[in-house]
């Protein structure tokens, strides 16, 4: 029994901490684009600069949250960083001359409207604001 | 200066191309109105991204000085300042320049030099080529080392990124690759390649270095009153290349780089007789460096680790200055505390010779022992104020004068040459650095 209950809060742990994170962000792409899903480590390489381009050889746009929860968590989640490891990262890039460093936009109203307005564009917002007009991408 | 120049004609070439493309791609309605045109400069403004960064130290330390006059009262001769330019000119070729001023102790004092310039062809994600002045890849920290806020300490880990011999590795002026390769589930492989020259600057401790050991070996020859007439640094090739595997497991990535070169010396001196005095009489020869890296990073803590052994053959007038691989290795482990402040702890050693560690060839020379190696074991805080402002504040306390420390600790009194060294000291470094 004791350990049928040890499995049980486990798994409602596990279950909660996955709603939770499901809940911190959501990743949007223009809505003409093909995708419906993306591995989070394709995500990744997109976030690192690995991968600049679609499969259909249109260069990435890129945006980032300027900061918040949902940056936070997807800084955590999909990088591997903290916020301020990851925004080192691309200062390492531009200070170098090896990278630029994606849009930083202020509100989740801000990369909307950039999704919205650029077809080869991803990017993020929270998991608590109802996006129109994009396509959300479901993570692996 | 030469190579200032070079740099600027080559940002200034690519980016009139840019200019060029712009001007073919607009349409013939529009062309007319290019030359005052505001939407036109607004777009072309709009591909150019100006950056950059100061930064002001604090450098104090106790038994010798550490790359500056830095005992009794400390030294402010510690700063960066750079101004960073940035055009994407098209979706696959990038240009960018920066113009760097910098001054520890002897070695800047402020003067602009051209850090790096280079073009960049993005062909794709496996593939991309670089061609001017271009940070050389060296390690997990080499490329980003002149800015202070890339540093997670006030200053890397001198074992591997000696500041004293920083020509050797800064940037090179030639040609480079890289790319990426994903290994599916296995992760994926970033890797780089160069060939070229090295830039030595004249007041460089190095350089410095170099002239007062051959003025030595001339007294030595020619008698206590021959003096240098001229000392010229002539690099011939550096080539190398650095692989980063990004394993599946999150925050572990792994290095290797690798590099070797050779640099002529022409020393000149009247007491040299003119027959023997043609071509180079002395050279620097990297055999070869070899770094292996390992970071791992989880939540709020990173660790990392590099190990590293330089081969490599330095004579000056006939005599060798150093022979055999001098060893590198350090630990460098950080972790946020709070949300903008991390302690940072390293363990740090450099060996001069990493089959002597105990330093018995500068004894047979009459030196100290401890000019053999140096070992460095340090704590530090750093604040990250907000994404522009970064304060650190460390304490190192070292055994060991190796990495070039006898030119800034000269012999105490007239006629000596053994350098003013002790064997433990330590040293406080604080820093504020802005970048935008």
């Amino acid at each position: 029994m004791k350990k049928v209950t040890v499995i049980l809060m486990v798994a409602v742990a596990l279950f909660s901490s996955a709603i939770c994170n499901a809940a911190e962000y959501l990743v949007v792409v223009n809505s003409g684009n093909p995708l419906t899903q993306i591995s989070k480590g394709e995500l990744r390489n997109i976030y690192l600069g690995k991968k600049t381009t679609w499969d259909g050889g249109q260069k990435i746009e890129l945006a980032v949250l300027s900061g918040g929860k949902a940056h936070e968590e997807f800084c955590r989640e999909v990088v591997n960083k903290n916020p301020s490891q990851f925004s080192n990262f691309w200062k390492t890039a531009l200070f170098t001359g090896t990278g630029t460093p994606p849009k930083s936009l202020v509100g989740d109203g801000a990369m909307l409207g950039f999704v919205k307005n650029n077809p080869d564009a991803i990017g993020y917002i929270s998991g608590n604001t109802a996006p129109s007009g994009v396509k959300i991408l479901s993570v692996d | 200066m030469k190579n200032v120049v070079v740099g600027i004609i080559t940002v200034l070439v690519f980016t009139g191309s840019a200019f060029a493309e712009q001007e073919a791609a607009t349409p013939a309605a529009t062309k007319a109105e290019v030359g005052l045109n505001s939407a036109y400069v607004g777009e072309l403004a709009s591909k150019v991204r100006l950056n950059g960064f100061l930064s002001q130290g604090y450098l104090l330390s106790s038994g010798n000085n550490f790359f500056a006059t830095s005992q009794k009262h400390g030294t402010f001769e510690f700063n960066e300042v750079g101004l960073t330019v940035n055009a994407d000119v098209t979706e696959k070729l990038h240009v960018g320049a920066q113009f760097l001023s910098r001054d520890l102790g002897p070695v800047g004092n402020n003067e602009v030099r051209l850090d790096w310039a280079f073009g960049d062809y993005h062909a794709s994600d496996y593939l991309g080529v670089r061609i001017g002045k271009v940070k050389l890849p060296l390690g997990l920290y080499n490329e980003g080392r002149d800015s202070d806020f890339l540093r997670p300490m006030v200053f890397l880990p001198q074992s591997i990124y000696d500041e004293n011999r920083r020509d050797l590795w800064v940037a090179y002026q030639g040609i480079g690759i890289y790319g990426n390769i994903p290994l599916a589930i296995a992760g994926d492989l970033e890797y780089k390649g160069y060939v070229g020259e090295l830039n030595f600057q004249d007041d460089s401790i190095l350089i410095t270095s170099f002239k007062q050991s051959s003025l030595k070996i001339l007294k030595q020859q020619y008698g206590p009153t021959t003096q240098l007439s001229s000392f010229k640094v002539d690099n011939n090739y550096v080539l190398g290349g650095a692989a980063v595997y990004n394993s599946p497991l999150n925050g572990l990535r792994l290095g290797i780089s690798y590099m070797q070169g050779q640099t002529d010396l022409t020393i000149g001196s009247t007491s040299i007789p003119p027959s023997s005095s043609s071509g180079p009489n002395g050279s620097l020869r990297m055999k070869h460096k070899f770094v292996y890296s390992a970071e791992y990073t989880h939540k709020n803590f990173l660790l990392a680790g590099e190990y590293s052994e330089s081969d490599r053959l330095q004579q000056v007038l006939g005599k060798n200055l150093a022979d055999g691989p001098s060893q590198e290795y350090y630990l460098m482990a950080s972790y946020i505390m709070f949300d903008k402040l991390s302690l940072n702890l390293l363990w740090d050693v450099y060996y001069e010779q990493m089959h002597d560690k105990d330093g018995l060839l500068f004894k047979k020379q009459g030196l100290q022992d401890y000019m053999g190696w140096r070992k460095d074991y340090g704590a530090g805080l750093r604040y990250d104020v907000n994404d522009h402002w970064t304060l650190k504040a460390e304490y190192h306390y070292v055994d060991g004068c190796a990495l070039q420390m006898q030119v800034l600790n000269p012999p105490p009194t007239l006629g000596s040459s053994v350098p003013a060294l002790r064997r433990y000291w330590d040293y406080v470094a604080v820093k504020a650095s802005f970048n935008f």
